[in-house]
């Protein structure tokens, strides 16, 4: 398979980034039913159809290229976006070796690792990037093993220790976020990071999870799908530059509504690490604009009907407050009330 | 003892002696007798060290007046000077060794990093929250720490923004976050309430 990146686009500034009809096609789109509630709903990160996002462990898309020089332009201008408390190196190799291993099989005309004992060859060849490193020595790679790596893949991770029965983030390479702060966040155990979600923690939401979580496997990763929607195409919703998009809230009109709102569905894997035991959760970010999603009006048919019947308190914490309203009437004209069904399919 | 707004909040269980511990050290940067008096009353076994930031002016208080024979009181002018006595403390502690923190967030939570820099363990400390309930924040924007603060809204000391006090505690900073309230309208600023005294 090979992919057509498009390098040029912009996820700031002139907002360039568009979806082809292939990439909307293979959205995530993540809501089954016409109301949308919080559940545990982690599934086997088992190999899925050609051609869908979860047919690899990664997923690589048209916009890898130019997703990653976006992910060093935040990490130029704030490298704390990347943190790793120091005794996570372990963790920060099987990471490495994860990701590596993965891209190497699913991807081969993309990505080719060569391994001679810890002599290690690397090959990423839409960043055109040759590395040769000794496995475990940190004074062979340009920087530190997870930055290395997450520099090169798609989405937001997140490395987490296991201890006392609780998992602690305590590491991080978080440039696309639903706005929340690795630098504050960092060192965190499960349920204080959690901590701002609203109505989930009293519908044991975190409980369950975490229990599920702790005895995850080898070899047998989990996923699961989370949402919120972003004004414009940018990747950096960080509270640090909240100043810079906050703004864009505000910018939401009738006419401009298909274009600017775009729903924003992080697909979340859950990997357990061999040497640490520790765990690599990648949050691997998609967003579609209204326009793109009522290509297929199934989609926009259910959307509208989530926005209508979520519960204030989410629509509060995702920030969505001061356009829900003219989102819906956008979306409105797409619904004819007829029955969907369950199931997230475009048609 | 209150139910946090956010999971991240520190919940403060009533300060017992932990007594699986054969060294103790007690660091307290408020007044409060009743707590002076109850943990006083039945000490425990092993050595106890109490580190006690005052105002020399305040004189005797209950943290020095009925301290238990084998107790060692070491007085601290400022919150500085109190973290400087429990860093050599820290440095010299022995395995077996309880850390109390008891006093306004900022205090305890500045004593607790110390802690951990000394690869102390969570279970091996206990914090009690007296004294103000001023709140350190911690600016998402600019990374100052604006101390002592009692309004939900405060102007950063450090970039001057006017930043909302969220719930959302990170122990390893030692401070909730703020961020700017008026970020989306500019200049959209509400008057900012006293809550915490």
């Amino acid at each position: 398979m090979s992919i057509a990146f498009k390098p040029d686009e912009t996820f700031r500034g002139d907002y360039s980034y568009r979806n082809s009809p292939v990439a909307i096609r293979r959205f995530p789109f993540p809501f089954p039913q016409d109301q949308y509630m919080y559940s545990v709903n982690i599934e086997p990160h088992t190999k899925g159809p050609a051609g869908s996002v979860f047919e690899n462990a990664f997923d690589i898309d048209e916009h890898y290229v130019a997703e990653m020089r976006d992910r060093a332009i935040t990490l130029e201008r704030d490298p704390g976006r990347c943190m790793s408390l120091p005794h996570m190196i372990d963790a920060e190799w099987d990471t490495l070796e994860l990701i590596m291993e993965s891209l190497a099989r699913d991807y081969p005309d993309l990505f080719q690792l060569h391994r001679d004992g810890a002599r290690w060859s690397w090959i990423n060849r839409p960043l055109g990037l040759e590395q040769t490193f000794t496995f475990g020595d940190v004074a062979t790679l340009p920087c530190p093993p997870f930055e290395y790596i997450t520099r090169q893949c798609q989405g937001d991770f997140v490395i987490m220790d296991q201890r006392d029965n609780d998992l602690w983030a305590d590491s991080g390479m978080i440039t696309s976020q639903a706005d929340w702060s690795l630098m504050f966040d960092v060192g965190m155990s499960f349920k204080e990071w959690h901590g701002p979600v609203p109505l989930a923690h009293d519908m044991g939401i975190f409980e369950r999870a975490l229990k599920y979580l702790l005895m995850l496997q080898q070899g047998r990763p989990v996923r699961r799908l989370n949402w919120t929607m972003t004004i414009n195409p940018r990747l950096d919703t960080s509270p640090e530059t909240y100043p810079e998009w906050g703004p864009d809230r505000t910018t939401v009109t009738p006419d401009n509504v298909g274009d600017k709102v775009h729903l924003r569905v992080e697909l979340q894997g859950l990997f357990r690490l061999p040497r640490s035991n520790g765990m690599l959760f990648s949050i691997r970010g998609y967003l579609a604009s209204l326009n793109d999603l009522a290509t297929h009006p199934r989609w926009a048919k259910r959307l509208h009907r989530v926005l209508t019947t979520l519960p204030n308190e989410l629509a509060e914490y995702k920030g969505l407050v001061r356009y829900r309203q003219t989102a819906i009437d956008w979306l409105a004209k797409f619904d004819d009330g007829a029955d969907l069904g369950t199931g997230t399919q475009p048609e | 003892m209150s139910t946090p707004a956010t999971k991240s909040q520190p919940v403060y269980p009533e300060l017992e002696w932990d007594r699986t511990g054969t060294h103790h050290i007690l660091f307290v940067a408020a007044e409060d007798a009743a707590l002076a008096r109850r943990l006083y009353a039945s000490p425990p076994a092993g050595t106890l060290t109490v580190i006690h930031v005052a105002d020399p002016a305040a004189g005797e208080t209950a943290w020095n007046k009925d301290l238990p024979p084998q107790a060692l009181h070491l007085a601290a002018p400022s919150l500085g000077d109190g973290l400087k006595l429990l860093n050599d403390a820290l440095y010299v502690a022995q395995m077996g060794t309880r850390i109390y923190l008891a006093g306004p967030e900022d205090a305890i939570w500045q004593a607790s990093q110390m802690a951990d820099g000394y690869g102390v363990g969570r279970d091996e400390v206990r914090h009690a929250q007296i004294g103000s309930k001023a709140r350190p924040v911690f600016c998402v924007h600019c990374r100052t720490i604006t101390r002592g603060v009692h309004t939900n809204l405060v102007a950063c000391s450090g970039c001057d923004r006017t930043l909302f006090v969220r719930d959302h505690f990170s122990r390893r900073l030692g401070a909730y976050m703020g961020f700017q309230i008026d970020a989306e309208v500019p200049g959209d600023v509400p008057a900012a309430e006293v809550i915490y005294p």
